[in-house]
């Protein structure tokens, strides 16, 4: 069973939602690139992770918003999608699920632009009237000020990803690169963006404070969980299960938690220290399977189970509310 | 000329800028930025007010600039400009949301989104630009 359809949500209605952001902007020409691109992106499916994150998280409200809940869960799916599109050209990756990037498929320029329009639109969309928001099934009744701040300051979270990003960008090939440095770059880089997307679903159900800032906790442990077990992907999956080459993060420079632990072993520090960009991708592939095979992978799995169980312990500290079965459904799903 | 307001306004924007992204706003002091600075003078505002309006035009500005100058051919340069205009324009929400001038992102939210439509078609913003400072003159005789 799909984690929508556990979780009893619509999918797509969710993705009818997407799409209707680009169909009713006026500003925008059809056909134009761009909005043939971002329908494209929409098409190409997804679980909607975040937006099932945000109506979970409304779960949890005192007060059910659904037209407020959807436009937060939209915008925020838009605002992964478009930090999927910059991030895909900073990774030089062309292909994602199997179909081109967007990059690959138009150019840089292209799509950076395309990015920006998705920010930008998704926030005038959720932010506006509602002969702007129509989707042809049910119009969205008027934001109220204060939820038009609060999605603001969501969209404003574009800072943080990018404070990853940067982190991201400084430490390549930094193979001094500290455990804390590592965790704090997963935390703005992941981490965060989920532990928002379940808030945002709260505060929109008018949740009260400290559940809602409960369910960010968690968000933010599940989310350190699941990029540590992501990172792990990179090395003990080949290019047949995730499209892209053992080691592809080390090998543009991304040092992830497993090279980290596997410094901490002399026998396999140097050959790790003298990768740079100019190694050649037989001595990567060397140096990705003793990574592979070394005590630093159940040294990581190890963290990324400390972060489950923590997520855990917070989810026990809502126990007896009647969503907490959704979100044990979602624990389940990215502890897996 | 007022020299302090845009003065005052790089400084205030440069310590909402995170240390981390080594973003220095070093080119605002050209005629699109002049103009709008001029333009904010000819309304009787609080000066802290002119200082909010100012900076979200420079974070667009500033934002815009990082965005077309992609060194597509090196790596390391694409990253630092794509991340400083998304890091650029992530802040100019921020700002609006922690100096309560939702009207005036409103306003600003469809504006940047057809300078993206724009760029696709001419990559010069200068036109962008000018039609930055008609917005804010609208939105300033509309606020008055």
């Amino acid at each position: 069973m799909n984690l929508h359809d556990k979780l009893g949500t619509d999918l797509a209605a969710i993705n009818r939602l997407l799409r209707s952001v680009v169909e009713t902007d006026s500003d925008l020409p059809r056909p134009s690139v761009v909005r043939d691109s971002v329908l494209k992106l929409i098409d190409a499916g997804g679980k909607r992770l975040r937006p099932l994150m945000v109506i979970v998280g409304s779960r949890y409200g005192k007060e059910m918003n659904d037209s407020l809940v959807l436009r937060t869960a939209v915008m925020l799916e838009y605002l992964h999608m478009a930090s999927l599109v910059h991030d895909d050209i900073i990774d030089q990756s062309d292909m994602r699920r199997g179909e081109p990037t967007l990059h690959a498929a138009t150019d840089i320029r292209t799509a950076v632009h395309v990015g920006n329009y998705m920010i930008a639109r998704a926030m005038e969309w959720a932010a506006g009237k509602p002969e702007h928001t129509q989707p042809a099934e049910a119009p969205l009744p008027e934001l109220r000020e204060e939820d038009a701040y609060r999605l603001a300051e969501l969209a404003a979270m574009v800072t943080e990803l990018c404070m990853g990003e940067y982190d991201q960008l400084h430490n390549r090939f930094n193979y001094d690169m500290t455990l804390e440095q590592y965790l704090s770059k997963t935390r703005f880089k992941t981490a965060l963006f989920m532990a928002h997307c379940l808030k945002a679903g709260a505060d929109a159900a008018q949740a009260d404070p400290d559940t809602a800032q409960l369910l960010f906790d968690f968000g933010e442990s599940l989310g350190m969980a699941f990029q540590i077990q992501d990172d792990l992907l990179d090395f003990t999956h080949t290019r047949e299960t995730i499209g892209k080459p053992a080691g592809a993060d080390l090998r543009s420079g991304n040092v992830t938690l497993p090279v980290i632990f596997a410094l901490e072993d002399p026998s396999l520090a140097p050959s790790i220290r003298q990768l740079d960009a100019h190694a050649s991708s037989d001595v990567f592939g060397e140096v990705v399977s003793r990574i592979a095979g070394s005590p630093a992978i159940p040294k990581c799995r190890a963290l990324a189970r400390q972060y489950g169980e923590q997520a855990c312990r917070i989810m026990d500290q809502l126990q007896g509310h009647p969503a907490q079965g959704d979100l044990r459904i979602l624990a389940e799903y990215f502890l897996q | 000329m007022d020299m302090n307001l845009l003065q005052d306004t790089i400084a205030m924007l440069q310590q909402h800028i995170d240390a981390g992204t080594e973003i220095e706003l070093t080119d605002m002091d050209g005629a699109p930025v002049q103009d709008i600075a001029n333009l904010l003078n000819a309304y009787e505002l609080a000066y802290s007010r002119k200082m909010t309006v100012l900076a979200c035009c420079m974070l667009i500005h500033a934002a815009i600039t990082r965005h077309k100058e992609l060194a597509v051919r090196d790596n390391s340069n694409l990253t630092r400009s794509i991340l400083d205009g998304d890091y650029l324009t992530g802040l100019l929400y921020r700002l609006a949301v922690k100096r309560k001038e939702w009207k005036l992102l409103s306003r600003l939210l469809p504006f940047h989104k057809r300078v993206q439509l724009a760029l696709l078609k001419d990559p010069s913003p200068d036109r962008l630009f000018r039609e930055l400072k008609h917005e804010i003159d609208a939105y300033l005789k509309r606020s008055a």
